[in-house]
């Protein structure tokens, strides 16, 4: 069976959350491998909950939000950029490919954005295989229960 | 505390949309074994009365403490899931939603395993966050409750009304000059086909009326801010020019106006409006306004800011002596101007760019050549005189134009002229081939009549001490201009006979028209003077005149037009040339050497210094040399006791663009300050120097001048494109000159337009500035309201709530297939509308735009714009756009029933979509009147060169045949989209869909709400609607403003920030980062506080705080952290 990867998409209620509702109203289909965890604005977004998501074992995490410029709490996204921004260096630093962290911009009249940038991201995740953080907390499970 | 949760989990069936993908069997399943759940269970819709009823139950029953509800998506009912639990007594916050719909089964149905799958980690997240919720706060909040409506049209009005009948203070805001909007160019509405204004004006009059409305014409939303109470808006009023405490709305100000611009209320069909105007005779408020734009380019060029526009409009009307007034205002010597200005007002014309600029000096000229020979004068009958005097020394352009305006402001004033004749250089350094002297005393004898006293052949220093006239007066301007003749330096051959300075000889010249000159001359200098001089000898029988200079031709300081007469009249220039020294024999010069200019370096005291090329000498023979290379001031007559500073060039030292000199109420301008410099420009020192002057006198500071426009550059381009179809092309009608055989004598040499090629000329000007500041409004306004000076101004409102009633635009289909834009006879609805209107620009008759005649057959092309497949394609619209194929049926009924029973008509069509109520019958009335319905639109329309008629090609699906049906006129159903509102939504800070209409909160359920609670939605803002329907929505957000409103106490949303003190360190990080000024940090407690109205809740305090004290409620970094966790959980090992 070829590989699956496991992803979380932090998502703002406005835009994120509210395309990838469209999405499923118009029966838009997408790989279930993402789920969305909806928080108010993509700027509650703090990096220790990214690498907590990342130790967790999940292979690939997308930000959605808002379009800059139209962020519902005018500049939670611009805030979540530099967050991922810093991010992507210290992914880089502990041996994660910094594509597995994306941000992307989805309004809530996108959908069919959603799908396709959902689709995009689980295509390329598909291509890097597991995340190296995945198989630690696997083996770091195993040990303890074993 | 959560260690012992008791959880119940419900989830809904959603009537098969979620049960028939995820198996909810396994999911109860699954829900029964995780830690705290006490009870699971699905049932069919958990939303319905009974399926609550089964959640309150089961809460009582069981001792729940805490919720968990897998349904749809929780932007749907979460609000009602949380009253539902707070019936029980539960905290309303204890609650967790699951989106098992829109994020589960619908968009993995092809996929039921694993949305099954995804679903119980959607659930298991949801569990582990609701064990970590506490309850949360429920508080009141004051808030305002008076609202702001934005948008005047049927929406906007009809909201207003509404709340304001129900006691509410409304302030409803218009961009435009009155309310109406789009329905007040409608004409006829359907279904009941009732006139348009007779149903909307009793509803505007009723708006002026009502006390609790306040109308806010001509204003934008510029600001929005939050407060605690609600929102402030800052409104940009925009000026009128006109007051609105004073204006009577009688429309005298249209009526005298000159200036014909676009006409927006006829999309520009076959009208234009004046720059003063009302849209439509019941538009509310009963106010005229005047449209300034920005001053145009030709008037902002001008030194003394001649409103060329303004008399050219009037010229262009045959209004010449109103012209003359507005020449006048500004400049007290138009008679001259109009022959002997540099204008660089033509320079800086539009029609530049169009084809060739206006002839503005020679529209003056004719202007006042015709007051010459009307005998018109300026008006002087409002002046009132002061007991000041004020000395000027120096009549020429800066003395007069001082003299003149400080005598219009009453002040006593004497010129004093040590020359026999008034007027400084005009009089002496202007040859009369280009103004001759009875033009110059016609401006004199204007400024003489003011009062002002000109003493001639009285020179400072010799026929009065300047001590005595600085002490007899309150102030002394002086503008002696530049009198000592520059002379070259000392060259070889300097003193040889036959060489004369060019001013001297100029000044001779003008008296004495029989100087005898040599047959070969050679002029030194590259200005006026010079070019002066080359003329002035050619004309006393010199033969071969030779003119060198400095500069390069391009960069020669002369006018333009005088170097080319010069070059015609046979003058042969060679510039870049430096003379070297004067040959000669016998003591009398017989040529000249000159050397060839490599560059010129400009030496600090502003002497040019010219390096020449090596071993390049040119030598050119001649019997006389003039030398004209420009004047030097001499004021000598000043004497040592008065400290007055000389610059390093010896001109007269004042303060930057000032008159004011080093010596108290003495003053100083024109070329005396400036070195050489132009006719007006010299007028406008002499205008500043009078300003000045008074202010002095009054013991103020002037500001500058004032401007009758807010803007003052304007962008050529941009005025081109926006005077689309608006000017015709035609060249620049030539000004009539003496034939060059015949220009032997001092005559004139142009002769002036006639009044026909004035007139003709004058309506080429594109109208830049839109008002042309002529102010013949301000004097017919008997209500003295007109006031070109007004400025915009900003007003602050705070409103409880917002209603956005901005409506639509129509589509613009210039660049389709059917020619709009291209050929005159393709139109829109909305433009055909404004032709059936009996009182619009056909006066009700319908006839083609091309050549006025009657159309008999005409085409209508449905969905143009509308249901365009691809988003985006040619910028059309997926929707439709709902009004079109009414609009359509109602026009093509009104010419039969109305116009010409006799017409053709044809709808192209997709299919005719008659769904309200009495439109199928209305469709069906139609239909019955002839009118022919074609299925198919148009491939292409084109116009016929013969014919001159329009052929439409379409294919008829019905039959199958293509037909090429030719036409009179046709008709483009264009589609409504939303008026240009993304600024102002994101001011608002609300969401627009992908149409660009507002994204309503809900569809279906909540259609006039949007995303922020307290801004609503109605009309076309929302999406494309008729009138009825507008109307219903209007009502319905009026409705919901007053729900929300209340008795002005609303619910706080307790899910916001909160700062634990003992961690907080006062850094203020989140005072800084928080775009609400929710969040201050207590300067007393050391301690960053939460304003609870203020918060959002958005929780980026809690990302930019360093220590971890700021949080939010419901949003915890533990409860995040539960759900990623829960959302990871290899849970299922069952698979």
């Amino acid at each position: 069976m070829s590989f699956e990867p496991d992803v979380l998409g932090f998502a703002c209620n406005w835009c994120g959350y509210a395309g990838a509702d469209q999405a499923g109203m118009n029966k838009m289909q997408y790989p279930a491998n993402i789920k969305l965890l909806r928080v108010m604005c993509l700027g509650r977004v703090d990096t220790h909950l990214v690498l907590e998501a990342f130790e967790k074992g999940f292979d690939g995490i997308m930000l959605v939000g808002c379009h800059i410029g139209d962020c519902h709490y005018v500049s939670g996204n611009k805030n979540a950029a530099l967050v991922v921004e810093r991010l992507k260096g210290i992914l880089h630093y502990l041996g994660v490919e910094p594509e597995r962290l994306r941000l992307e911009e989805v309004s809530g009249g996108e959908g069919p954005v959603f799908v396709r940038v959902v689709k995009e991201f689980i295509d390329e995740l598909r291509a890097l295989g597991p995340s190296p953080l995945a198989s630690l907390s696997l083996q770091e499970e195993e040990r303890v229960a074993g | 505390m959560e260690n012992n949760k008791r959880i119940g989990v419900f989830m809904c069936r959603c009537g098969g949309n979620i049960s028939q993908v995820v198996d909810l069997d396994r999911l109860k399943e699954f829900a029964e074994k995780q830690r705290g759940v006490e009870f699971a269970e699905y049932q069919s819709f958990t939303c319905s009365s009974e399926g609550q009823a089964v959640i309150q139950k089961a809460v009582k029953e069981q001792d729940i403490d805490s919720v968990v509800i897998g349904c749809c998506t929780p932007k749907q009912y979460e609000e009602l899931y949380r009253d539902c639990i707070q019936e029980t007594g539960l905290n309303p916050y204890l609650l967790e939603m699951v989106n098992l719909r829109e994020q589960c089964s619908y968009p993995h149905h092809d996929e039921p395993e694993k949305a099954t799958q995804k679903g119980m980690k959607l659930l298991e997240a949801a569990i582990d966050k609701v064990r970590l919720l506490r309850p949360l706060k429920l508080e009141k909040a004051k808030i305002n409750t008076d609202v702001a409506v934005i948008g005047g049209g049927i929406a906007g009005v009809h909201a207003s009304l509404m709340m304001a009948k129900m006691g509410y203070k409304v302030y409803l805001i218009e961009k435009e000059a009155t309310i109406g909007g789009n329905m007040a160019k409608l004409v006829k509405t359907f279904p009941t086909d009732d006139c348009a204004m007779c149903t909307l004006s009793p509803k505007l009059d009723e708006v002026s009326k009502n006390k609790n409305i306040q109308l806010m014409t001509y204003s934008e939303v510029e600001e929005v801010e939050k407060t605690p109470e609600g929102l402030r808006l800052k409104l940009l009023r925009k000026a009128r020019y006109l007051d609105e405490e004073k204006c009577t709305g009688c429309g005298k100000c249209a009526e005298v106006c000159p200036v014909d611009i676009y006409n927006e209320y006829n999309q520009g069909l076959l009208s234009t409006k004046r720059a003063a105007y009302k849209d439509f005779a019941a538009g509310v408020p009963n106010l005229f306004t005047i449209r300034k734009k920005h001053m145009a380019p030709c008037k902002a060029a001008c030194p003394v800011n001649q409103a060329a526009q303004g008399y050219l409009a009037l010229v262009a009307e045959k209004r010449f002596e109103e012209a003359f007034s507005v020449v006048y205002r500004d400049n007290p010597l138009p008679t001259v101007c109009g022959r002997v200005c540099n204008h660089v007002c033509e320079t800086e014309c539009t029609r530049t760019d169009v084809d060739e600029p206006i002839a503005i000096c020679g529209v003056k000229r004719f202007i006042t050549d015709y007051a010459i020979q009307h005998d018109i004068k300026p008006d002087i009958s409002l002046v009132e005189k002061k007991d000041k005097s004020i000395a000027i020394i120096g009549s020429g352009p800066a003395g007069l134009g001082c003299a003149h305006a400080l005598a219009l402001k009453g002040y006593g004033v004497t010129v004093l002229e040590r020359n026999e004749k008034a007027g400084g250089m005009l009089a002496y350094g202007i040859p009369a081939y280009r103004l001759p002297q009875r033009h110059l005393e016609v401006d004199l004898e204007n400024i003489k009549r003011l009062g002002v006293n000109i003493k001639v052949n009285t020179e400072i220093g010799k026929d009065i001490d300047f001590a005595d006239l600085y002490r007899s007066n309150d102030a002394v301007f002086i503008a002696t201009g530049l009198q000592k003749s520059a002379r070259l330096p000392q060259l070889p051959g300097s003193d040889l006979e036959g060489i004369t300075q060019g001013d001297d000889f100029l000044k001779r010249a003008r008296d004495d028209r029989e100087i005898a000159v040599k047959e070969n001359a050679v002029v030194v200098g590259g200005g006026n003077v010079a070019i002066d001089v080359a003329r002035t000898i050619k004309r006393l029988g010199a033969g071969s005149i030779t003119l060198v200079c400095l500069e390069t031709y391009e960069d020669m300081p002369a006018i333009r037009q005088e170097i080319e007469a010069a070059e015609e009249e046979g003058i042969i220039i060679k510039p870049g040339l430096s003379i070297t020294k004067f040959t000669g024999e016998d003591g009398r010069v017989e040529g000249i050497d000159c050397g060839q200019i490599e560059r010129i370096d400009i030496e600090e005291d502003g002497r040019f210094v010219p390096v020449l090329k090596p071993d390049a000498t040119i030598a050119i023979p001649c019997e006389e040399v003039f030398v004209a290379i420009g004047q030097r001031a001499d004021v000598a007559f000043v004497t040592d006791d008065f400290p007055l500073d000389l610059d390093r060039r010896g001109l007269i030292a004042t303060g930057e663009a000032s008159t004011i000199t080093t010596l108290e109420k003495v003053f100083a301008g024109g070329d005396v300050t400036a070195g050489p410099s132009s006719v007006i420009g010299s007028i406008a020192k002499g205008q500043l120097a009078a300003e000045e002057i008074d202010c002095f006198l009054n013991e103020t500071v002037y500001p500058g001048k004032a401007q009758p426009y807010q803007q003052m550059a304007a962008d050529r381009q941009e005025i081109i494109q926006s005077k689309e179809g608006l000017y015709e092309m035609a060249p620049r009608v030539k000004m009539p000159e003496v034939p060059l055989a015949e220009r032997n004598d001092f005559t004139e040499v142009e002769t002036g337009y006639t009044e026909e090629m004035a007139v003709a000329e004058a309506k080429r000007c594109l109208q830049c500035g839109e008002c042309s500041d002529c102010r013949v409004c301000e004097a017919a306004c008997e209500a003295e309201a007109v006031d070109h000076f007004q400025k915009d101004t900003f007003e602050d409102i705070e409103v409880g709530a917002v209603v956005v009633a901005t409506g639509f635009k129509e589509f613009d289909p210039s660049g389709l297939h059917y020619g709009y834009g291209e050929f005159p006879d393709v139109l829109t609805q909305l433009q055909f509308a404004r032709m059936l209107d009996p009182v619009g620009p056909t006066d009700g008759e319908v006839l083609r735009v091309s050549n006025r005649k009657p159309a008999q057959r005409i085409v209508m092309v449905q969905c143009v714009g509308s249901r365009s497949g691809e988003q985006g394609v040619e910028g059309g619209h997926r929707y439709c756009s709902r009004v079109c194929c009414m609009a359509a049926l109602k026009h093509a009924g009104l010419v039969k029933k109305y116009f010409n029973p006799d017409a053709e008509i044809y709808i192209c069509n997709i299919d005719i979509r008659a769904f309200g109520k009495g439109y199928e019958e209305y469709f069906e009335a139609v239909k019955g009147m002839g009118v022919k319905f074609i299925k198919g639109l148009p491939g292409a329309v084109v116009e016929d060169k013969t014919t001159g008629k329009l052929v439409v090609t379409v294919e008829d699906a019905s039959t199958g045949t293509l037909l090429d049906l030719e036409a009179d006129l046709v008709v483009l159903s264009s589609a409504t989209e939303p008026t240009e509102n993304s600024a102002l939504m994101r001011k608002l800070n609300i969401p627009r869909d992908e149409s660009g209409f507002v994204k309503e909160f809900h569809q279906k359920i909540r259609p006039t709400d949007t995303m922020v609670r307290n801004i609503f939605v109605c009309g076309s803002a929302q999406g494309p609607k008729d009138i009825p329907d507008t109307i219903a929505q209007a009502g319905s957000a009026a409705a919901s403003v007053v729900s929300y409103l209340g008795d002005g106490y609303i619910w706080l949303n307790p899910m916001i920030a909160t700062v634990d003190a003992s961690l907080c360190r006062a850094c203020g990080r989140c005072e800084e980062g928080c775009e609400f000024q929710a969040i201050k940090v207590d300067a007393e407690t050391l301690s960053a506080r939460v304003e609870a109205t203020m918060c959002e809740g958005c929780g980026k305090c809690a990302v930019l705080c360093p220590t971890g004290a700021a949080s939010v409620h419901s949003g915890t970094n533990a409860q995040i952290g539960a759900l990623i966790g829960g959302l990871k959980a290899e849970a299922i090992h069952e698979f």
